[in-house]
This record gives C-alpha cells, sequence and structure tokens, in this order.
C-alpha cells in the first residue's frame, strides 16, 4: 500500500517535472484519479519541497494552485522522515509516518491523573452552604471524594499512563511546566490503560527518545498540536476541497422524481418546512441566515443552517473573517478537533451564580483547569431528592480554542460566535428532533476520533471522547483502531449507569454518524450489543478516504438539522452568551408579540373604523333630519308669521273699510228721530290714527240743547240714551246733562265705534 | 430597528384605535340625541303646521290693498280735489299734516301714510253727507279721522277733517 503511494507520488513528482504550472485537475486527469484523493500527496510532495506553487489564482473565491518542481538533489528525499522524527512535532512525525493510522497505536493517558479518571459520576453534595466558601468547600470535597473513590483504582496523578483503567481521552489538561517539552509533541492518546489492552506500536509513531513519563506526553500533544504550533494548525485549515459541491442541486434531483403530493402532504410539508426554520421556535440562536461552521480536520465547512440546510460549502481561511466580521451571521462553531469532558453533580445550590461558582470551584479542583481557561456550561435538572439538583455539565479549555482563533487573527471571540460539542448536538437532536424517551446512544466517528455519548432525553447521562490518532485515518484503519475501544466504552457506560440508575436495564438504541462510520463498525456493535442500530442520517459517508468532503455530508446534514432546533442554548462553550441568547429570546417575544399586537391593532382598527364610519353616517343621518326638520320649523314658522302679519293687516283694512261706513252711518243717525228734540251744536268725531293698526276705534263727541220744560228735557234725555244703547256699533255710550236754564238743558254725549 | 418600527406603528395604532374608539362613542351619543331632538322637533312642527293651516285666510283686503298706491302730498291733494269737483264740491285749502312716509313692511312692500287736513267754513249739509258717502264707499283704503261739524244757520255747517289716504308709493 505504501509502496504504491510513494510510486504515486514519484509518478507525480515527474509528471509535474515535465509539466509545470499544472493544476490538481490535470493532474488528477493524467492519472485517472479524483481530485482530493491527490490533496494527501500533493501535500507530502510540497513539504518536501519536492514540488512548489507557482502561482495561484482565485476562482469562487477558493484558491487555484498551479505547481511545478523544485530541483533537489536525490539524497534530500531518503533524508526527510529521519529530519522529521527529530524535529519532535506531531506534525512532522504524522506527515513522516509510512501509515496514516500509526499515532493510534500508542495510547496516552490525560497529563493528570483526576482527567484520566472515569467520568461521568455523580456526585452528591449535601452541604446547603451558599457562600463562596461553603461552595469552595464542597468542591474541594466533592472532587476529593470523586479522586479517591472512583479513581482508586487509578494512578496517581503525576502517573496516569500505567493506573488509568480505561482507554478513553477525558478532559484534557494543561502539561506540567517541568516536563519537558518534547513530550508534549507526542501523537494524541485517549487516556488510561489501552496500552494494557493493545501493545503499542512505538516503532511507527514516535521516533522519539523514551521519556520516563510516556503516558501524558500524548496527551500534551494534543493541546500543543491545537494550542502552540500554531503554523501546522494553519496548514491543516489550508487542506481544500472543492468548493463547488452543492448538495442541493442532487435534493432537487431527488424531489423532481416524486409523485405530485395532495393538499395535506404538501401542508404537512409546508407547516414542516416552518417549524425547520423555526419561524415559530423562539428558542433559538438565530431565526434566518445563521451559518454554522464544522472544522473538521481538513477543512472548513459552512452551512446555512435555517435557510438553506442542504447547501454546503467549503470556506477558504481566507474567507472565514469576513464571514465573521459580517454581525448579522450568527455562526455556530463545531470543531472536530475541540476536547471536551462531562460530568454531573449533584448540589442543593439554587441560585445560579452559587451553582456556577461551584461548578468552576469544583472543574478546578479535580480538573486543574484554571478559572480563566474554563469553558463550562451545564444544565440543571431536577432530582428525585427535593431541594436537590444535578448539574449536567460540558467543559473544555478555552486554549482549545486558539486555533480557530489563529484563524481569525484575533485574540477574542468574535460576539456572533459560539461553539458547541458534539454531545451538546447530540442532546439537541434527541430532545427537538427525535423526541422519544428512551436511553440513546450516540456514536460519532470523526476521521481520528470517537465521540460516545448517552442520553435521555436532553439529559447526557454519559460521554466521552475516545481520541485515536493525532491525524486522520483512512476508514479502514479507523475501524480497526476504534472497534476494540468503542465496544469497551459502550459497555462501561451500561455498566456504570446501571449501577447509577436501578431502571436502566439496556440501551434502547445506538445512532451513528460520522465522516468514518462504516457498516462493520455499526454491524460489530449491533451484534455486540443486541440493540438497534441506525444511522442518524440513514446513509453511510460515501468513500472513506482521508480529505473526502462528502464524507461529512450526513454528519452535516444531522448537525444542520440539530442547530436548526437549538433550543434553551445548552452546552454552549461560553456560558456568558447564554445572556445574549435569553435577550435575543425575549427580543424575538417581544418581535413576536409586537407583530401579533400589530395585527390585532390592525384588526380591531379596521373593525373600529368600520363602526366609526356607521356612527358618523348614522350621526350624518340624524344631523341631516334634525336641520331638515329645523329649517322647516323655521319655514313653517315664517310662513305663519307672515300669514298672522297679513291677517293683521288685513283685518287692519277691513277695520278702515268697517270705519268709514260708520262715519256715514253716525252722519246719517245725526239726522234720525233719535235726534229730533235736540239740537246739535257740533259732532267731533276721532278716529285712532295709523300707528294703532290693529283696529279703527272712534270716539264721537256730541254737544247739543234739548229745548223743553225740564221734566220733557230729562225724559228727551233718557230717551235719547236708550235709544243710542239699542244701536249695535255704539259703545260706550254716555250723557252728561248740564244744568238746566232758560227752558234749555245742555246736553253732551259721548260714544265710541269700534270692534 | 423593525421592532421600533413595529412598536410605532403599534402606538400609533393604539392611538388611532382609541380615537376612533372615542369618536365612535360620541357619535353615537350625538346621534341618539339628536334623534331624540329631532322628535320633538316633529311634534312640534306637527304643531305649527295645524296652526298654519288654521291661519289661512283669502286677505281680499291686502290683495285690494297691493294695487293701490299713493302719491306726495301736491299730487294726491290734486287727485282728490279733481275727484270731488267732480262731484260738485269744492275742497278748501289743504294743510299738509303728515308728508308721505312708510309706516309698515307687508310682504317686502312698505306701506306708505299721507295725511291732509281740509276746513270748510260752511258747507252744505248735502255736500258733507255726499263728500263722507264718497269716501266711504270709494273701494280705496283712505278715511277721514278727526272730523268736526259745527252748526250754522241755514242748514250749513262748518266742517274740517283730516284726509288720511294709505298704499303702496309709486317712486
Amino acid at each position: 500500500m505504501n509502496v504504491k503511494k510513494e510510486q504515486l507520488r514519484e509518478d507525480i513528482r515527474t509528471f509535474i517535472s515535465e509539466h509545470p504550472n499544472s493544476d490538481i485537475r490535470t493532474i488528477a486527469e493524467h492519472f485517472d484519479l479524483q481530485k482530493h484523493s491527490l490533496y494527501y500527496h500533493m501535500k507530502i510532495l510540497l513539504k518536501d519541497d519536492v514540488i512548489s506553487v507557482t502561482h495561484t489564482e482565485i476562482v469562487n473565491g477558493i484558491d487555484k494552485k498551479y505547481y511545478s518542481s523544485v530541483r533537489q538533489t536525490p539524497a534530500q528525499a531518503p533524508d526527510r522522515p529521519q529530519n522529521a522524527a527529530n524535529s519532535g512535532t506531531a506534525e512532522a512525525a504524522a506527515v513522516s509516518a509510512p501509515k496514516p493510522a500509526a499515532p493510534a497505536d500508542v495510547e496516552a493517558t490525560q497529563p493528570e491523573a483526576p482527567a484520566a479518571a472515569p467520568e461521568n459520576t455523580v456526585s452528591d453534595v449535601k452541604n446547603t452552604a451558599k457562600n463562596e466558601d461553603s461552595i469552595d468547600d464542597q468542591a474541594a470535597t466533592l472532587s476529593n471524594l470523586l479522586l479517591n473513590v472512583k479513581n482508586s483504582d487509578s494512578a496517581p496523578p503525576e502517573k496516569p499512563a500505567e493506573s488509568s483503567p480505561e482507554p478513553v481521552q477525558t478532559a484534557p489538561q494543561e502539561p506540567p511546566a517541568e516536563q519537558p517539552r518534547k513530550q508534549q509533541n507526542k501523537p494524541v492518546e485517549e487516556a488510561s490503560k489501552a496500552p494494557a489492552e493493545k501493545p503499542p506500536k512505538k516503532e511507527l509513531i514516535e521516533p522519539q527518545p523514551a521519556e520516563p513519563k510516556a503516558g501524558k506526553a500524548p496527551q500534551q500533544t494534543i493541546i500543543q498540536d491545537l494550542t502552540k504550533n500554531k503554523t501546522a494548525k494553519k496548514k491543516k485549515f489550508n487542506i481544500k476541497f472543492n468548493p463547488n459541491i452543492n448538495l442541493s442541486s442532487l435534493f432537487k434531483r431527488k424531489k423532481k422524481k416524486k409523485k405530485t403530493k395532495t393538499l395535506s402532504e404538501r401542508y404537512q410539508k409546508w407547516a414542516a418546512g416552518m417549524r425547520e426554520r423555526n419561524v415559530f421556535n423562539l428558542d433559538i440562536f438565530d431565526t434566518f441566515r445563521s451559518r454554522s461552521l464544522l472544522i473538521s480536520r481538513n477543512a472548513i465547512i459552512s452551512f446555512e443552517n435555517k435557510e438553506n440546510q442542504n447547501t454546503f460549502q467549503i470556506i477558504d481561511k481566507e474567507q472565514l473573517p469576513d464571514l465573521i466580521n459580517n454581525k448579522r451571521n450568527r455562526i455556530a462553531v463545531i470543531d472536530e478537533d475541540l476536547l471536551d469532558n462531562h460530568e454531573k453533580v449533584q448540589s442543593p445550590l439554587k441560585k445560579k451564580n452559587d451553582q456556577e461558582l461551584f461548578l468552576n470551584k469544583f472543574i478546578t479542583r479535580k480538573y486543574g483547569i484554571s478559572t480563566n481557561d474554563l469553558f463550562v456550561t451545564y444544565e440543571v435538572f431536577g432530582t428525585d431528592e427535593k431541594n436537590e439538583f444535578e448539574l449536567n455539565t460540558i467543559f473544555t479549555k478555552k486554549s482549545y480554542i486558539d486555533p480557530f482563533l489563529d484563524l481569525l487573527d484575533t485574540e477574542e471571540i468574535p460576539a456572533n460566535i459560539y461553539f458547541m460539542s458534539f454531545a451538546g448536538i447530540f442532546s439537541r437532536y434527541n430532545q427537538q428532533i427525535l423526541k422519544d424517551h428512551n436511553y440513546n446512544l450516540y456514536v460519532y466517528a470523526g476521521k481520528k476520533d470517537c465521540v460516545v455519548t448517552l442520553l435521555y432525553r436532553g439529559k447526557i447521562l454519559s460521554h466521552r471522547k475516545i481520541l485515536i490518532s493525532n491525524r486522520g485515518l483512512d476508514r479502514k484503519t479507523y475501524k480497526r483502531e476504534v472497534h476494540n475501544r468503542l465496544i469497551k466504552t459502550i459497555d462501561i457506560f451500561i455498566q456504570e449507569y446501571a449501577v447509577i440508575d436501578e431502571t436502566f436495564t439496556a440501551l434502547d438504541q445506538i445512532l451513528f454518524c460520522g465522516p468514518n462510520l462504516s457498516k462493520d463498525i455499526v454491524d460489530e456493535v449491533s451484534d455486540k450489543f443486541k440493540v438497534s442500530c441506525n444511522l442518524i442520517e440513514g446513509s453511510f459517508p460515501s468513500s472513506g478516504d482521508e480529505g473526502n468532503f462528502n464524507d461529512y455530508i450526513p454528519t452535516l446534514k444531522f448537525i444542520s438539522r440539530s442547530l436548526a432546533k437549538l433550543g434553551k442554548n445548552q452546552y454552549v462553550f461560553d456560558q456568558s452568551k447564554k445572556k445574549l441568547f435569553r435577550l435575543n429570546r425575549i427580543k424575538k417575544v417581544v418581535a413576536y408579540a409586537s407583530l401579533a399586537l400589530l395585527l390585532l391593532l390592525s384588526g380591531l382598527n379596521v373593525n373600529i373604523y368600520e363602526r366609526k364610519t356607521a356612527s358618523a353616517f348614522v350621526l350624518n343621518t340624524q344631523t341631516d333630519a334634525v336641520n331638515a326638520t329645523i329649517d322647516l320649523i323655521k319655514n313653517v314658522e315664517n310662513t305663519l308669521q307672515k300669514n298672522i302679519q297679513l291677517s293683521h293687516f288685513d283685518n287692519y283694512l277691513n277695520n278702515i273699510h268697517t270705519n268709514k261706513q260708520n262715519v256715514k252711518k253716525i252722519l246719517l243717525l245725526m239726522n234720525s228721530d233719535i235726534f229730533k228734540h235736540l239740537e246739535i251744536r257740533n259732532i267731533r268725531i276721532e278716529t285712532t290714527g295709523h300707528e294703532e293698526i290693529d283696529a279703527k276705534k272712534q270716539k264721537i263727541y256730541l254737544s247739543g240743547t234739548i229745548n223743553d220744560y225740564k221734566p220733557e228735557a230729562l225724559l228727551e234725555t233718557q230717551n235719547i240714551q236708550n235709544a243710542l244703547s239699542d244701536i249695535g256699533f255704539l259703545t260706550n255710550v254716555e250723557l252728561n246733562t248740564l244744568n238746566y236754564a232758560q227752558g234749555r238743558l245742555p246736553l253732551n254725549i259721548t260714544m265710541e265705534i269700534g270692534n | 430597528m423593525l421592532l421600533l418600527i413595529i412598536n410605532g406603528v403599534n402606538l400609533l395604532l393604539l392611538g388611532f384605535l382609541l380615537f376612533n374608539y372615542y369618536l365612535t362613542y360620541s357619535n353615537t351619543e350625538t346621534a341618539a340625541d339628536y334623534k331624540a331632538l329631532n322628535t320633538k322637533n316633529s311634534q312640534y312642527l306637527v304643531k305649527v303646521s295645524k296652526l298654519l293651516s288654521s291661519k289661512q285666510s283669502s286677505f281680499d283686503h291686502y290683495n285690494n290693498f297691493v294695487d293701490d298706491y299713493i302719491f306726495e302730498s301736491p299730487t294726491e291733494a290734486l287727485i282728490f280735489r279733481e275727484t270731488l269737483e267732480g262731484k260738485g264740491i269744492d275742497l278748501p285749502e289743504y294743510l299738509i299734516k303728515q308728508e308721505v312716509k312708510p309706516i309698515l313692511d307687508i310682504q317686502k312692500n312698505k306701506v306708505h301714510y299721507l295725511q291732509l287736513m281740509y276746513r270748510f267754513d260752511e258747507i252744505n249739509f248735502k255736500d258733507a253727507v255726499m263728500l263722507i258717502d264718497y269716501i266711504a264707499n270709494n273701494n280705496k283704503y283712505d278715511y277721514l279721522n278727526n272730523i268736526y261739524i259745527g252748526k250754522l244757520d241755514n242748514n250749513l255747517i262748518s266742517m274740517s277733517f283730516d284726509y288720511s289716504n294709505m298704499g303702496m308709493l309709486v317712486n
């Protein structure tokens, strides 16, 4: 196998020397190989300075490189492995190793014993102390208790490799100050006693001189790889895949083949889409346009976890700052190499601050991770006992984020980024998407590690990360290396949890994902435990070759779905970010409430506006009716007033007419028999003037004498009065007699004519 | 920003809602008041209409009166003298007691009034009766007021009177 590869690299070098300025496509076509399978060899040839990049073009945001041969002496190439080995770096050792799986053959423990101890233990803390000291004591007590009891069969911290009971990688620790630098550069190893199970193949992994504490060295290598050897990390991220791979087109083709759906099916699909897009989910990190990054061993793979879940794209490291600096991008980062740890403790502490303080002290004491370098998040679960809470925590070291920060060329984690562990993603998937109430075990088969997480609903019961190698392995090697450890880890999980929880009898389901997953692994686990084993996304990775982007597609789909259902933000590796998430959630609730209020108010406004319009119309109608009635009344009143005035005037005219006739009658009356014995001297008739328009009254003054004897004269006076009183048109007739003298009786008569 | 806009719109909508609610309430109340008012007005209108019906008449005198015209005192005195001369009565000189003046408005017409004073030192009683008879039957709305009749010998009398005439003025 290696001879063939060496031969292939030699052929490539020969081809490039004959065809300078060849790109990877040309070379792949010449050898009838896929491009991605050549990257590995090109990388080695570049490292060996056999070939060099003559120039670079940017195509679709990705560097397209052209290679030419470098002149070198034939003796240089054979020297390279020796030089690399002498350099003492893990990267060099990995590159120079004839087999990719070589580092996995040596297993190492954590540099400090506590980290190598069995994890996922449940601790009981009965103290109710709430101040800092009590928390400190509680953490110390708990930590010591765990160290003494749970690790009773483990080696002391200084010698974890010799005594650690299982080959499981746990929380990584800082190397002791006195530890030689070279020890830190050993290949990545898992914890504890794997050497006892599988003898290390030292000749394949480490040409370094022997160290008295060899067990620690591989673990420190992880730290060194991730944190200190930045140059090596950057080179790791430089490896690129075909950027033009767009899975959405593949999915579209599948959709076209589907038959026409019914209306209900379309509705269900629409509703599912709305749910997937979290339109109505308030518990999410972001609503739309949120992107996620999977930092795999060989590439940074970006995917939209909301709008277009199935579009995955390789991101060049030069693109990353622009992606991050766009504040609208909320980016979830899942680093395949991120080392995390899991711990469950029981505590009576209720207050969040107390819980956080307690966990910080607990982890600091047990694992030696300083508070400043601790990334911790936890979720609180209830227990059977009252006033007792289970603090279920995932934690890691901030220094493991450094390679990512190196990519961004920054020291601070941007505010729009947060890191997710696979345990957290499994928890989300199990709770939000799978939604069953069983004990499920999740296995992620990575390129160089294996993550195993036991879950009940969203609660992490056990979690371990098994490191196989410090570099990516092909599927066959990976399967060979991971098999026994995975079986043993699952077995330990079952045994441990059966002790903790008596109701637990067996696993209900084991779910698999990961780029290095193979059918053999699934079958072997299934045969061993007689448990239903399923793939999370229903398909195995395609090639299994290192550097093949397609291997990540099922995993990416699974992560994408999980992140789309990200709720409550558990197991996020930055506690302070939670405040931001809660604020976003409140903002979203407020936004939805505001929107609902907007709709409600709009509806009410339409309704009230209609009512107002109707009431205004009724009011106008009533007003018009009132005005019309008033106008009518005014007209009638005016007409009536005119009629009355006219009637008065007409009556006045009639009175004038009557008055004229009365004057004539009076004049004729003067010649009547009534006054035949009265000698009239004068008559005065006064008529009311024009001022008195309503009536025409006349006053008549008549004076005269009756020439007769006094008795006859008086009698005549009486006769005149009687006669005048009988005349109908005369009123107020008065006769006044003066003194009778000389046979004459003076007489004054006044009377009125009028209506 | 969008949230601020939405909340701003919400505030506007809330204000608009309250404003419209107040208007609706106010309109409803006012409409009810107007309805009650209209009911009372209608009742009043019925009564006024009945009253008007009762006041309807032919107004014959007024209809005749609007065709009567008066003139200024010289013309009026001339007409009066000429008329009586035709009946054999010679009128003495007149005194203007009231020159033509408007006394009231009827149906947008101004009614004018004129008063002339005549004094007969002696007049035959028969002529006096003829004069009064003429005034009484001339179908005009003139009349005599302040008539004074004194008895003289030989069937003669002295008479003075104020002649008043009313009608529309001819300019």
